[in-house]
């Protein structure tokens, strides 16, 4: 799998110099190793669009039961959207293939919508009474459908995406984690004993620290049930974004969750992932890069950055983004966010996608155009239209 | 020593029952009533700029419920500003309510009386409520781009029941815009929780049911 990615690289880069048309996985791959290619590279997380949007047959029942369901929509999306540099991952099992369900906590599995936690295993259960997750459930079927992607489909890039430290620790509380986060932070800044005991009679201060270094290890022996599955680990990323703005702010994320974080990346020493950490904003980016675990280009897009009234973010964060992503050398990914590709018009979309190509090739940056999301409810002709917008404006030469 | 509005916005809630108690002694309770709801408007505000991050609000919130405990009773013979009811609930289907709870406490402490009926609610529900409550505006929170169609569903709903024109909708959540509230027929949007209060009091003012 390795050789096969370096061939693609090397065949890409070859391809560059002598001007050929590149495949999209070369440009991809390539883009994302800050190699300026012939335009604009693009992509799509299957897992965003809406199954329906795809083909009616399939649900999120469907898709959570069967490896199989899974693999077949992959094949129609691509079929769809042949234009695409890059779909990944393929799955739709959502937070129900994290790990947690297996843990404890249950989830709602309906048709139409996502799944979600319903009842949280610290609602039910003591810290000390969780198990380790196990590759059984909706877990091992995640796993198994990293795994069988990678096996059919060698040439894309279809890493395992886990949960990091935060993010399970969310998925086992709930909100109540947000109030364990305060009472821990109010009682470390206690000036006094006195305070501090207020504090212990609001709620227990330690069960923060104690439930991260309990997901901690969880977070790794995700990790550890891909590696045993043997699947190429190359591209792993870990996920936090419970802990983005507006739950946490990025100071609080650091002092108080990123040592997790850099624990569970260092635990994986052959293939470094990257902590899918997103910045609120491009000053908060380069704060950020500096952190080993969280330099990576999971980390380096807007989308958390605000979002005005139509799903915009600001235009002028994304000049800030590209001239970082020059300095750090890891390429800026442009979401086009639901709502915006949802309730926009063709031509407002596409004005978008051709303003921030134009950033791009002026800066001759490389950059990825993503779609955040394809909600239900959108014309599924608006994708082609940021594909071919890219096309149009994204290129290079 | 803070202040009774800084103790909200900071969070307090270990100190904020005797800071109350003692506030009641030296000033009428009307006043100490307005301290809190500042100190909820300004941690609010900050939020709104990114200053400020959940769970400063969250803890915001349970400081100021703490202090409405020591208050209330005090209050009893002065009645708060009361600008309204609103109905409010997470759509069915969507079991997420950070979002909402934060509204229905700057709604109240905008001085809103609040009817929760809590996540995943049926639009039918939403109808028996209006009904039984009678409030001026009814407000709907989703935040799956999934279950914010059944806001679509539930405003069909209340004009089945005929009750459309008596009540204000105001939609709200993550994946919902200002063009999809308008497109489903809501009469606003709010963008997040302080938006929320000032697009409810302007509903209520553009004429919607007077409040009872």
């Amino acid at each position: 799998m390795i050789a096969r990615m370096i061939a693609t690289i090397v065949r890409g880069m070859a391809k560059a110099r002598l001007g050929r048309p590149l495949s999209g996985n070369e440009r991809l791959l390539l883009t994302s190793l800050y190699v300026r290619v012939d335009q604009v590279a693009t992509l799509l997380v299957p897992s965003n669009v809406h199954p329906q949007l795809i083909d009616p047959g399939y649900d999120f029942v469907r898709l959570t039961a069967s490896v199989e369901a899974n693999l077949e929509l992959f094949a129609k999306l691509r079929a769809r959207f042949s234009k695409v540099d890059a779909a990944m991952p393929a799955s739709w099992l959502g937070l129900a293939g994290s790990g947690q369900a297996e843990m404890g906590t249950t989830m709602r599995i309906t048709p139409m919508v996502e799944p979600t936690p319903e009842v949280y295993a610290l609602d039910r259960h003591n810290l000390d009474e969780l198990p380790v997750p196990e590759a059984k459930g909706y877990l091992r079927t995640q796993i198994e459908l990293c795994a069988e992607i990678q096996r059919r489909y060698p040439e894309v890039s279809s890493p395992p995406i886990i949960l990091g430290s935060y993010d399970l620790a969310f998925l086992l509380r709930g909100e109540k984690l947000i109030r364990d986060f305060m009472l821990h932070k109010d009682y470390l800044e206690a000036p006094d004993e006195a305070r501090r005991e207020k504090v212990r009679a609001k709620g227990d201060p330690m069960l923060f620290p104690r439930l991260l270094a309990f997901t901690m290890q969880a977070s790794v022996a995700l990790g550890r049930l891909y590696e045993a599955r043997g699947v190429n680990m190359l591209g792993m990323v870990i996920v936090n974004q419970y802990a983005n703005p507006p739950i946490l702010s990025p100071q609080d994320f650091i002092a108080y969750v990123y040592p997790s974080v850099e624990e569970v990346w260092r635990a994986f020493k052959r293939h470094r992932p990257t902590a899918g950490y997103m910045p609120p904003s491009p000053s908060v980016a380069r704060e950020i890069i500096r952190y080993p675990a969280l330099s990576g280009i999971a980390c380096f897009n807007n989308y958390m950055f605000p979002q005005d009234e139509i799903g915009l973010t600001p235009p002028e964060y994304d000049e800030e983004m590209i001239a970082l992503s020059k300095e750090i050398r890891v390429p800026y990914q442009y979401l086009v966010h639901g709502k915006f590709l949802r309730d926009g018009t063709e031509e407002e979309i596409e004005s978008q996608v051709k303003r921030v190509c134009g950033l791009a090739v002026k800066a001759r940056a490389p950059m990825v155009v993503g779609l955040a999301a394809v909600p239900l409810g959108t014309v599924l002709s608006k994708v082609d239209i940021v594909l071919n917008a890219v096309e149009r404006y994204g290129r290079y030469v | 020593m803070m202040s009774l509005m800084e103790m909200i916005c900071e969070g307090d809630v270990y100190t904020i029952r005797e800071a109350v108690e003692d506030a009641l002694t030296g000033s009428n309770p009307g006043q100490v009533l307005e301290a809190l709801v500042e100190g909820l408007r300004l941690v609010g505000d900050r939020f709104q700029r990114g200053e400020a991050f959940l769970p400063e609000l969250m803890m915001a919130g349970e400081t100021f419920k703490e202090a409405m405990d020591v208050l209330s009773p005090a209050l009893r013979d002065r009645p708060r500003q009361y600008l309204g009811k609103i109905v409010l609930g997470t759509v069915r289907g969507d079991v997420h309510d950070i979002g909402k709870n934060l509204v229905a406490l700057m709604l109240e402490g905008a001085g809103f009386e609040v009817v929760d009926l809590g996540v995943d609610v049926a639009p039918e529900a939403f109808v028996r409520a209006v009904g039984e409550h009678q409030p001026q505006l009814v407000g709907m929170s989703a935040l799956l781009t999934t279950t914010m169609l059944q806001m679509e569903t539930t405003i069909k709903a209340l004009e089945a029941a005929g009750q459309r024109d008596s009540v204000g909708v105001l939609v709200g959540g993550a994946p919902v815009s200002e063009r999809f509230a308008k497109a489903i027929g809501a009469d606003a949007y709010g963008n997040n929780a302080a938006q929320a209060v000032e697009k409810a009091i302007a509903l209520l003012s553009r004429g919607t049911k007077p409040p009872a």
